[in-house]
């Protein structure tokens, strides 16, 4: 988790090399005396905004405004200030009035982008990335957030071709590796999302989360050995990486080795008692060593911290029917078989059905 | 120095435990009289163990069969034995005949720590005590210790013939190989267990004594089974025979309640139960006909007897080509009852011991005909029992020590498809063991089978026990999370991908339900004939319960079956069930209303068919036309009129038109069987008179129709 508050930083400032403020007006006229005022106060915000007083900044640029209603930049660092100080509305009608005084300004497109990104409103943050990138077409991380955009929306091709454009222009956008990785891993191409990763880390350096996502991909791969592998690197890298615990555990449920998978399970649990998955997986464990009042009792607890991961019900009816309670397992696969499972439907019927 | 005291201690007990004390007064120089008794009974002891011990080594080769007498000298024995035991558990030849004792009779497991104190006081004190040690360690499920143990029998056997065992002591040498090849099936098996749950069906039905020979109806509301209980018909005949110690061997009738529990077991009675040995074989799946075995003054033989409304009716033997001087122990008919299979050990053509013979009837002279062997595929040079025809109607099951059986009888199942018996599969372990596990019965929906056995904690003797089998491992669902992209804080987590389910199925309906009379809805004794209407070809023909008039078809899927219900005086009645080849189990209920033949009288013919939106008649409507002739030459008078009917869907105008002509279609075919035109007429309705107004599938589907009514008769 510290190293995603990391890599997150690091994207920030990435980001901020294309939005810091504007920078200071020199006053050049003596004989202006009006715009003075005004071009102190600007100049004021910028060093506000610069020290993170954005109160102080928005107040600063609102003057500038005040004596220059067509004073593009100020609206542009104020929007930039609300921003900060999550006004986003108030951000967005500044950044519209910059594209309305002036339209090829370089940056608004790309700040409004990211404001509708970090609203998750993808469509409108598209459009934005799309209209910045007409105006620095080699903007590097805007590519890499429409790659992003069409990752959520499940279209890893498209996506994939923006991380690439997003490479070819800085080569050693290591978070685009991973990213490219991941479209790669989606589209069941797991060499490629392995070379993916390894330039990730050949470039980011040592990272839980890319050694993660490489032993899914090896696991995906159905080499379970190397995926516990970098499961370990993972872990090695950041202990606390609680993912990495959950994911070996369930690759060792999948070999047999049901004691070192209870082991990590229980591990995850003990980092995130709040862990929906790892309470299902320990619970998928507990059941093949056939202790199915513990298996049960962990589907329970999944459920309890999350109602939405219906195959829970699926898992828990299997582990009921082992108890020989076979009114409970029927209800939990009739339930799993409305959200869609058709093994529970096929369960449901042969068990519980007679038709 | 307290430790090596205690040391000392502990291997002088244990060395002295091992020691083989004997039965000598000098041994025992303080407890005289204790010491009297004791000798008296490891006399008595001795003297019926010999019995026993002498009749199964009635050769130098013999292949050690147990039979029903030496299963009780045994018994017998071991109660004198235990008394000797009490006083001088440390004597190695009595160790060896205890473990015999009990290896031969019940709870066979147990033999094992007799064998094994015998063999560690001395371990040449009998030759055979290494094939014990090795059967008792196979009967525990000790694979490698059995085998070695057989091993070194072997050795024993090559020692004794000097190096030409196999010429000497073919059938002992061939027996303990063939132990030896039963422990690596068991290996095998075992290390893949089947899923089940097996239950004591519980007391209700299980006493302490003998309780096998489950039988169960499709639906499993009835079981028969066989019990050697107190208050059995034969308790008289029994106590006479001082050397038997169980009662004799009666059939007994269980039902389940109206909350799915059975009820207390009753004694089949009169004429089933005689004071000889009646046992249970088969019974069909409606429950009307059942076969027995029955200890006829001699080898024994199969019988069968009909439930005529309450009543069981006087049971009959099959006939010579069936029962024989030999020894027929089970059997079961086909569906259809024209094929007859059974057990018999002493055939022209057996392929070893006990094998499986079939039989067809004989529609002309009504007997069953020459039996012929089912085949290697099925029997082995080995024993095969307890054989079982499921609902299914192509499902055999059975019992063989051959094939890959883990050790003396296991259940094996073979399907009769494309004209040859599939290669028997082992229903594995748990439901098989190393012991013997026979007498196998299964379900229609093939979700629970029945058989008797030896379990711990079972009521005494052999209990019946219920199968419940699970099907194949039901796999669980695991997750994944990762951090997919590098900014987004949320894990992604893994598609979930839903393996393969693999459910083994019973492809049956079960059709089940009653015969009434359509106006005082009392029941009706009847005849149905199933019909394959494809192949217009009757498939059987069963009788309801005269008395409940209740009834119960299996319906193996892949067919369209036509089923027509006759009773004297009474209009026929004719169901349609199309049961596509995957089908699955599906229990159907029906209400089955006769009416009479009067005028005024109309019944629904749902085994005619046309072509789609014509009025030609298809093929599978010839069976159901044939009855109608019939009908109309058995009452010569009868004058009639057909009537199409459609569904509301398309124009009134075209479906007016299509009933009538579908309609006349009927009339024609009929008059070109023979009738006479002027008792005909027909009449096209259209949509105008629907049964059912739904707008559903189903209700159209019982508004396109062909009926007939009674005109003057």
């Amino acid at each position: 988790m510290k190293k995603l508050t990391l890599l997150s930083f690091v994207l920030f400032l990435l980001m901020a090399g294309y939005t810091n403020a504007q920078e200071v007006i020199e006053v050049v006229d003596e004989e202006v005396e009006g715009k003075k005022q005004m071009q102190q106060a600007y100049n004021e915000g910028i060093r506000m905004l610069n020290a993170k007083q954005y109160q102080k900044a928005i107040d600063q640029f609102s003057l500038a405004i005040n004596a220059s209603p067509d004073f593009d930049v100020a609206y542009y660092n104020r929007a930039l200030a609300y921003k900060e100080l999550k006004q986003t509305d108030k951000a967005m009608l500044d950044l519209k009035k910059v594209i309305s005084l002036s339209p090829t300004s370089n940056n608004a497109h790309f700040v409004m982008a990211e404001i509708y990104f970090e609203k998750a409103d993808y469509e409108n943050a598209k459009s934005a990335y799309v209209a910045d990138l007409k105006l620095n077409a080699d903007r590097a991380i805007s590519h890499y957030k429409l790659g992003e955009i069409n990752f959520f929306n499940k279209k890893y091709e498209a996506a994939l071709a923006d991380f690439t454009k997003a490479l070819s222009i800085k080569k050693d956008f290591y978070e685009a590796y991973n990213d490219r990785g991941s479209c790669y891993r989606m589209l069941q191409k797991y060499d490629e999302a392995i070379a993916d990763y390894k330039n990730a880390l050949l470039f980011g350096g040592k990272s839980a989360f890319v050694e993660n996502n490489m032993g899914s991909a090896y696991r995906l791969k159905n080499l379970p050995k190397e995926a516990i592998k970098h499961y370990s690197l993972a872990i090695a890298s950041d202990p606390a990486y609680v993912l990495a615990y959950n994911n070996r555990g369930r690759t060792h449920l999948d070999m047999g080795n049901l004691s070192l998978a209870k082991t990590d399970l229980e591990k995850a649990i003990s980092i995130d008692s709040k862990y929906a998955a790892a309470y299902n997986n320990l619970g998928n464990v507990l059941y093949k060593m056939e202790q199915y009042d513990l298996a049960v009792q962990n589907y329970n607890t999944a459920l309890k911290l999350n109602p939405n991961l219906t195959s829970v019900y699926l898992n828990r009816g299997i582990a009921k029917e082992m108890q020989r309670d076979t009114f409970g397992a029927c209800s939990d696969w009739e339930k799993a078989g409305e959200y869609g499972f058709s093994s529970a439907k096929t369960y449901y019927e042969s068990t519980c059905h007679t038709k | 120095m307290k430790k090596l005291t205690y040391l000392f201690v502990f291997f002088s007990v244990a060395l002295f435990a091992q020691k083989n004390v004997e039965f000598e007064k000098a041994n025992f120089p303080d407890q005289k009289d204790a010491f009297k008794t004791a000798i008296k009974e490891l006399e008595a002891g001795n003297e019926i163990f010999g019995y026993a011990y002498d009749d199964l080594h009635i050769d130098e080769d013999s292949d050690l069969r147990v039979t029903y007498e030496m299963f009780e000298f045994f018994k017998k024995a071991k109660k004198h034995y235990d008394v000797a035991y009490e006083f001088n558990p440390n004597n190695a030849l009595l160790n060896f005949r205890m473990g015999y004792c009990i290896l031969y009779t019940i709870n066979k497991d147990e033999s094992i720590e007799f064998f094994e104190k015998a063999y560690k006081m001395n371990s040449t004190i009998h030759e055979e005590i290494t094939y014990c040690l090795g059967a008792a360690h196979h009967l525990h499920g000790d694979w490698d210790d059995a085998i070695t143990f057989y091993n070194k029998y072997l050795l024993v056997l090559e020692q004794k013939a000097k190096g030409k065992a196999v010429t000497k002591y073919p059938k002992r040498y061939r027996e303990v190989k063939h132990r030896i090849d039963n422990c690596n099936s068991g290996k095998v098996l075992s290390a893949k267990p089947s899923r089940v749950f097996i239950d004591n069906i519980g007391d209700v039905i299980n006493t302490p004594y003998s309780d096998f020979g489950v039988m169960l109806n499709a639906d499993e509301s009835m079981l028969m089974f066989t019990s050697r209980r107190p208050g059995s018909t034969g308790s008289k005949e029994a106590k006479k025979e001082t050397d038997q110690q169980d009662y004799f061997e009666d059939i007994y009738i269980v039902k389940k309640n109206s909350e799915g529990k059975w009820t207390t077991p009753m004694n089949a009675g009169d004429p089933l139960n005689t004071d000889a040995h009646d046992a249970t074989v088969f019974l069909d799946p409606d429950g009307q006909t059942m076969l027995m075995y029955r200890d006829d003054k001699g080898g024994g033989g199969i019988y069968r007897s009909e439930l005529q409304g309450l009543e069981w009716s006087k049971p009959k033997a099959l006939g010579k080509n069936i029962n024989t001087d030999a020894h027929e122990t089970s059997a079961a008919y086909s569906l259809d009852h024209k094929t007859l299979y059974f057990v018999s050990n002493k055939r022209d053509g057996s392929m070893g011991g006990h094998d499986i013979f079939y039989s067809e009837w004989d529609e002309e002279k009504e007997r069953w005909g020459v039996a012929k062997n089912i085949g290697n595929t099925i029997n082995t040079s080995y024993d095969e029992e307890g054989v079982f025809m499921h609902p299914d109607g192509k499902t055999l099951y059975f019992s063989s020590k051959g094939h890959n059986s883990m050790g003396g009888y296991d259940i094996f199942k073979s399907v009769y498809e494309n004209g040859k018996w599939s290669k028997p599969e082992n229903l594995g372990y748990p439901v098989n063991g190393p012991d013997d596990d026979v007498f196998f019965v299964m379900s229609a929906n093939k979700k629970r089978g029945y058989y008797a056995s030896w379990h711990e904690g079972g009521y005494g003797e052999k209990d019946i026990y219920v199968i419940t089998f699970l099907g194949p491992e039901k796999e669980v669902i695991s997750m994944s999370e990762d951090n997919l992209l590098a900014s987004a804080i949320a894990p992604v987590t893994e598609e979930i991908i839903e393996p393969e389910v693999a459910v083994d199925e019973s492809n049956t309906t079960i059709l089940k339900g009653v015969v009434v009379d359509a106006v005082t809805l009392k029941p009706v004794a009847a005849k149905i004939d199933l019909i394959d209407n494809t192949k217009n070809e009757k498939v059987a023909t069963f009788h309801n319960n005269s008395s409940s008039g209740n009834f119960l078809l299996s319906l193996p899927a892949g067919r369209n079956y036509g089923i027509a219900v006759y009773a004297d005086d009474y209009l026929f009645h004719s169901e349609n069930f199309d049961i596509p080849k995957t089908d699955g189990f599906h229990e159907v209920y029906k209400e089955i209303q006769l009416k009479n033949i009067a005028v005024g009288s109309s019944i629904v013919l749902k085994n005619i068919f046309f072509d789609y939106d014509k009025a030609t008649l298809r093929q599978e409507s010839v069976a159901e036309l044939k009855r109608l002739i019939d009908l109309l030459t058995t009452v010569p008078s009868m004058k009639i009129e057909i009537s199409g009917h459609t569904d509301k869907r398309g124009s009134e105008v075209y479906n007016q038109s299509l009933s009538e002509k579908r309609a006349k279609s009927v009339v024609d075919y009929l008059i070109k069987n023979g009738i006479k035109a002027d008792r005909l007429t027909h009449v096209g309705y259209g949509e105008s008179k629907p049964i059912r107004d739904e707008e559903t599938e189903e209700a159209y589907q019982e508004n396109r129709r062909t009926e007939f009514k009674i005109l003057s008769k």
